[in-house]
């Protein structure tokens, strides 16, 4: 396994090669040598906007996936029925306007003039035919999108005329807006003609960059697309992108990302860890650009297991451990601490309710009123990339006098082992780009939920979301979750939370553009100054 | 007498795989997890009937054993099925990652040869002296320190301080550069590309020197090793006593003869380097076979995980017998044994 | 092929093994950190385990930090020095314990093989095929899946496809030694085949393997680096070389100081091993042994 030992050689009487096979063996080691010696020429100065993000993208396919930096990338390529601005507000995109005609049928009335890159004008057709290849089984090329939990109740799309799209939804669902800025609008035509497979190597879209090339694994190279649209009008400036080429570099290691960037060889870098900030603040030429995010993280506990089956024990861990002190001197202060599972910038986010005091004294007399023995050991999981937060939490929730040791684990064997609810302690983080309720509250909260790793269950909060699923009136929906929000801060099933910033660094070549807290790379209107305008901004 | 052989070792080759894809099999059907619900991830508005149908779709819902027999008959056909995670073919999807792996392993075999075998023939022939300590505990530096270490601290000095390569990737994406193999120092040439070329090989150098530093490390053990042995032989004396230059001796007689355990212990090591290399790829970005394994075993993407431990297996069994024929080309008396 | 038997009184191993300046030094340096390992707790200057948020990232006391943290502060704020100096007790305890397991496992199997040969050897020798195809990396990270994170699940990963180097050194060599004549003796002086191979064959197979161990011993300690970078390593508080490596990796460009120093202390642990194992293959080699 090691290698080391090598096969099972043992001395035999050898005889000598020939002459001209031992030259032949030399030449071949020795050429490559010779050619590899040339190397060292610095890189060349360039025109595109180089972003190095996180992983790969295993698709281009903008309905078979399930991952947020797929669609970063792809938000390129393709425009979606609506978007979000950059304060995440709703706005019209290939979409002009549109109302619930009922409350289970929509109707959107497509901007005209829009074109595909491949020249075919868009039309009500191609968004009924996305939105059912998203909702029916097997409709891309035999497979099922994964993205159909994404558009809910909807049970089907059609073209009302050139630019009328009628959607039908099995129940009232408020949130369809919001939904279909997660679906991208695909053409009809050329899908049928080349098919799914090929139309997933090379996408065509009405977004501001066009596809060029896709090196699994390497890179993703777009190239402005001169016969764009211009973009959603209530996000200035409109019209064709600013940058002539776009591509991204999937860099998985931290390191080598934040030496990419260092290095000049990427003009932005994803998810840039905290501790670098002062790092890349002193380094000539790289600013930094940050929001926060969508994903709120927390350290849920297993109501289903004694003692935390008491309500008390929980109110202990979640008083006795001082979040904001982790926060600030684990993430350097770029993180928020939460009351509960909501984000500020979330739909009916409570105001009302602060983050719990850290108060040690109150926390050890609540767990010796519940009788916690001083000896009590628990574990808190986590994965290798919350390890530091994980290990500052246990170490705190170890002086109130139980034992908490942190376990550092991969996702794909710690989630199976939540899901049948065996595990304590888990600090753990839950997305919700849709910054509605219903994907954070309904998953997370709701009795038998698929997230609900914490074994939570409250009737009352129950029949709050499954009202607020089908509530038309906001101010009674936000209501709702007022409600949820208020009831899950008394019966404390996880210590909430905080919600990271998301940070980018990014080289001073690059104009007009900041991080979103939806974390996608929308360069449409990005654009990149020449060397010498970077260096008069300085 | 050699197709025999040939003949009994690809025999045993579809024995081995058998062997393999079962463990394979076993192990990631053991394994808990559920891939729908990995790629689903920490989100919302995912509705149990999406997951059910997924689960349908991939075949989850039916017995183990019968999951096996499915992709066992498949992969009989050649069919390795679908990855969950890329939508498309396996063989599609690990031919597109293929080459960059097998690129970065031969270079790395390449470097480290060329280190280890004039570092052997000096340490054996100044057996024991000075420089050959020294030579030792420099080559073994290469084993000594974990390899993402190494690659990392070449990174920062070479790419981030000197700026004299890349820090990561295969190619400077500005020349785009269509890949027509796979293989881009051999798409370069083919392209007819100076400046291809170069980046090639400049993205080259960080990763095979990290993956070049352990094999070099032990095959100048092993040339060292073999060149003594070889020196003690009676060719080599009798050279030596009828007068020949000592050079001569060296090169002619002693060192053509201490290569062959050498390069099969090499050929050997490369089956070790390809299923090793998942995490110099991750430090450099390199978009080859062992990353996606990594990945795919983290996606519980089945049909992935099975199609590339089949090809490492089946990889490993043709270097063995390659090595092994090797030998036998080098040494005619081994068969008659 | 004739190999020569090997017995070589003690006394002139310790003689030719220290021939070498390079050997002794070695032998020094995994004195030094076996004492190391043993007198932890009377060598560390603070707890390995005792986190101080407000100590994070402190640097090395020569580059602003402090001498009372000598080597710095890691990424929650523990003492280097006193987790590097645990962390040799983690190492060379896994080390031992792994090297011990294969090498029980693998001789004993491997002399089984090779000496009672036919359908034996043929069904070990496949199942050993098969595990060789097998690629190491996928492996672990399926069997820490179906076991969990953990030490002993480490151990077992490790010690599970480690035997085998052992099996065929160990198989090999009995195959050689069967056929020498002081077996041959033995056996028409009507020994058993278990009594030949513990008392015969055993003993001579001893510096092979005793070469073998050590860098089996070198390469263990590299694996458990591997391994956490792929997250399947040791749990903390636990120091462990490997484990503290791949904990400072983020911080390479900010914090140089918490991967540098373990890594530091695995190259020269293991490099004086592997100069052993190197200088215990020329002493106990009789092939090797310079004829003039």
């Amino acid at each position: 396994m090691f290698g080391i030992s090598g096969p099972d050689i043992r001395r035999r009487n050898v005889v000598p090669l020939s002459a001209a096979q031992t030259a032949l063996l030399l030449c071949l080691l020795v050429a490559p040598a010779v050619v590899l010696s040339g190397c060292g020429r610095p890189t060349e100065a360039h025109d595109a906007l180089v972003i190095g993000i996180d992983q790969d993208i295993p698709t281009l396919d903008p309905a078979m996936h399930r991952s947020r930096t797929v669609e970063a990338v792809l938000r390129n390529v393709f425009d979606g029925l609506v978007t979000r601005d950059p304060n995440m507000r709703i706005v019209p995109e290939l979409a002009e306007s549109w109302r619930a005609v009922t409350p289970t049928e929509w109707e959107f009335r497509i901007r005209a003039g829009v074109r595909f890159h491949d020249g075919t004008p868009l039309t009500a057709e191609d968004a009924a035919f996305t939105i059912r290849r998203t909702i029916r089984p097997g409709a891309i090329g035999g497979q099922s999108s994964p993205r159909k939990g994404l558009l809910g109740s909807v049970i089907g799309a059609e073209a009302r005329g050139e630019l009328i799209l009628r959607i039908t939804t099995g129940e009232p669902y408020p949130i369809l807006p919001k939904m279909l800025t997660f679906h991208e609008i695909v053409p009809k035509a050329y899908i049928k003609r080349v098919g799914d497979a090929e139309f997933a190597r090379r996408p065509v879209g009405t977004g501001p960059f066009r596809f060029v090339q896709h090196v699994e694994g390497e890179r993703i190279v777009l190239e402005r697309f001169d016969g764009y649209y211009g973009g959603a009008p209530d996000i200035p400036p409109v019209g064709p992108a600013r940058i002539k080429r776009l591509v991204f570099l999937p860099i998985p290691e931290v390191a080598t990302r934040l030496g990419a960037l260092l290095a000049g060889e990427i003009d932005i870098a994803e998810k840039v860890p905290p501790h670098t900030m002062r790092l890349l603040q002193r380094t000539k030429g790289v600013r930094l650009s940050t929001c926060t995010g969508t994903r709120t993280y927390f350290i849920g506990i297993n109501c289903r297991r004694p003692p935390f089956d008491r309500v008390e024990v929980r109110r202990a861990l979640a008083t006795g451990v001082h979040l904001q002190r982790v926060v600030d001197r684990i993430l350097g202060g770029t993180a928020t601490v939460l009351a509960g599972p909501l984000v500020p910038a979330a739909f009916g986010f409570d105001k009302g309710l602060t983050p719990r005091r850290f108060d040690p004294a109150a926390a050890r007399k609540l767990l010796s009123q519940a009788g916690v023995a001083k000896s009590a050991e628990f574990e808190l999981d986590c994965v290798d990339n919350d390890r530091e937060l994980a290990e500052a939490a246990a170490g705190q929730l170890s002086e109130l006098g139980i034992r908490v040791r942190p376990r550092v684990w991969k996702w794909d064997v710690l989630q199976p082992l939540l899901a049948a609810g065996e595990r304590d302690l888990f600090l753990t983080s839950w997305g919700n780009a849709s910054l509605d309720p219903s994907g954070i509250l309904l998953p997370l909260l709701g009795t038998g939920a698929r997230g609900n790793h914490m074994g939570y269950s409250n009737a009352e909060v129950d029949r709050a979301l499954e009202r607020s699923q089908t509530e038309f009136d906001p101010r009674k929906r936000a209501d709702l979750f007022v409600r949820v929000q208020r009831q899950v801060y008394q019966d404390v099933p996880a210590a909430f939370g905080w919600a990271r910033e998301e940070i980018y660094g990014v080289r001073d070549r690059v104009r007009n553009w900041e991080a979103r807290p939806d974390s996608m790379l929308m360069m449409h209107r990005a654009l990149l100054a020449t060397d010498g305008e970077a260096e008069v901004a300085r | 007498m050699r197709i025999v052989l040939v003949l009994r070792r690809l025999a045993l080759l579809v024995l081995v795989l058998l062997g393999v894809s079962l463990v394979v099999f076993s192990m990631m059907h053991l394994t808990p997890g559920d891939p729908v619900q990995l790629m689903m991830g920490q989100a919302g508005h995912v509705s149990e009937e999406e997951v059910e149908a997924l689960r349908h779709e991939y075949g989850l819902d039916l017995p183990t054993g019968q999951q096996y027999v499915r992709f066992l008959s498949g992969a009989v056909r050649g069919d390795l099925g679908n990855s969950y995670k890329h939508k498309a073919p396996v063989a599609q999807v690990i031919r597109t990652h293929l080459p960059a792996t097998v690129e970065l392993t031969v270079w790395s075999l390449v470097l480290a040869l060329l280190f280890a075998i004039p570092v052997g023939v000096y340490c054996a022939v100044r057996r024991g002296s000075a420089g050959d300590w020294a030579a030792i505990a420099g080559g073994l530096i290469g084993v000594s320190v974990p390899g993402f270490w190494l690659g990392l601290i070449l990174m920062l000095v070479f790419a981030v301080w000197l700026k004299l390569l890349p820090v990561t990737g295969r190619m400077d994406h500005f020349l785009a550069f269509e890949p027509i193999t796979g293989f881009y120092v051999l798409d370069s040439v083919l392209h007819r590309d100076g400046a291809a070329l170069l980046s090639a090989l400049k993205h080259l150098a960080l990763p095979a020197i990290t993956m070049a530093a352990p094999m070099a490390a032990v095959s100048s053990r092993m040339v060292r090793t073999s060149m003594i042995e070889a020196l003690q032989q009676e060719y080599v004396l009798f050279a030596r006593a009828k007068g020949l230059p000592e050079h001569v001796v060296l090169a002619k007689h002693a060192l053509r003869n201490a290569l062959i355990p050498t390069i099969t212990v090499v050929a050997l090591q490369t089956g070790v380097l390809l299923s090793g290399n998942m995490i110099i790829e991750t430090v450099f970005s390199w978009p080859g076979i062992g990353r996606l394994a990594v990945l795919a075993i983290e996606a519980r993407d089945y049909p992935l995980v099975q199609g590339i431990v089949l090809l490492y297996a089946a990889t490993y069994v043709v270097l063995n017998l390659g090595a092994d024929l090797l030998y036998g080309w080098a040494n005619p008396k081994m068969e008659t044994q | 092929m004739d190999k020569t038997v090997v017995s070589a009184p003690a006394p002139t191993l310790w003689r030719d093994l220290l021939r070498h300046r390079a050997v002794g030094l070695a032998l020094v340096v995994v004195a030094l950190f076996i004492l190391c390992a043993a007198a932890a707790p009377l060598l560390a200057p603070h707890d390995p385990a005792h986190l101080d948020l407000d100590r994070r990232l402190q640097p090395p006391a020569w580059a602003g930090g402090e001498w009372s943290y000598p080597l710095g502060c890691d990424q929650v704020g523990r003492d280097l020095l006193s987790r590097i100096i645990y962390g040799a007790r983690t190492s060379i305890l896994l080390g031992v314990v792994i090297v011990l397991l294969t090498l029980v496992v693998g001789v004993a199997l491997g002399s089984i093989a090779g000496y009672a040969g036919s359908v034996v050897d043929i069904v070990l020798s496949r199942i050993v095929d098969v595990l060789l195809a097998f690629p190491f990396l996928v492996f672990a990270l399926g069997m820490m899946a179906v076991l969990g994170p953990g030490l002993l699940n480490l151990i077992l990963v490790l010690a599970f496809k480690g035997w085998v180097d052992f099996y065929r050194v160990a198989r090999a060599e009995v195959m050689s030694l069967k056929a020498q004549e002081f077996v041959e003796a033995a056996r028409a002086l009507g020994l058993s085949g278990t009594r030949i191979v513990i008392s015969e064959i055993l003993p001579n197979m001893l510096p092979a393997v005793t070469v073998l161990a050590a860098l089996c011993m070198a390469t263990i300690i590299i694996a458990e680096a591997s391994l956490s970078f792929l997250g399947l390593g040791i749990q903390p508080p636990t120091p462990s070389w490997g484990m503290m490596i791949n904990e400072g990796r983020p911080y390479i460009l900010t914090a140089w100081w918490i991967s540098t120093f373990p890594g530091l202390a695995i190259a020269m642990l293991v490099v004086a091993i592997n100069i052993l194992g190197e200088g215990l293959r020329d002493a106990l080699d009789p092939r090797l042994k310079e004829t003039s």
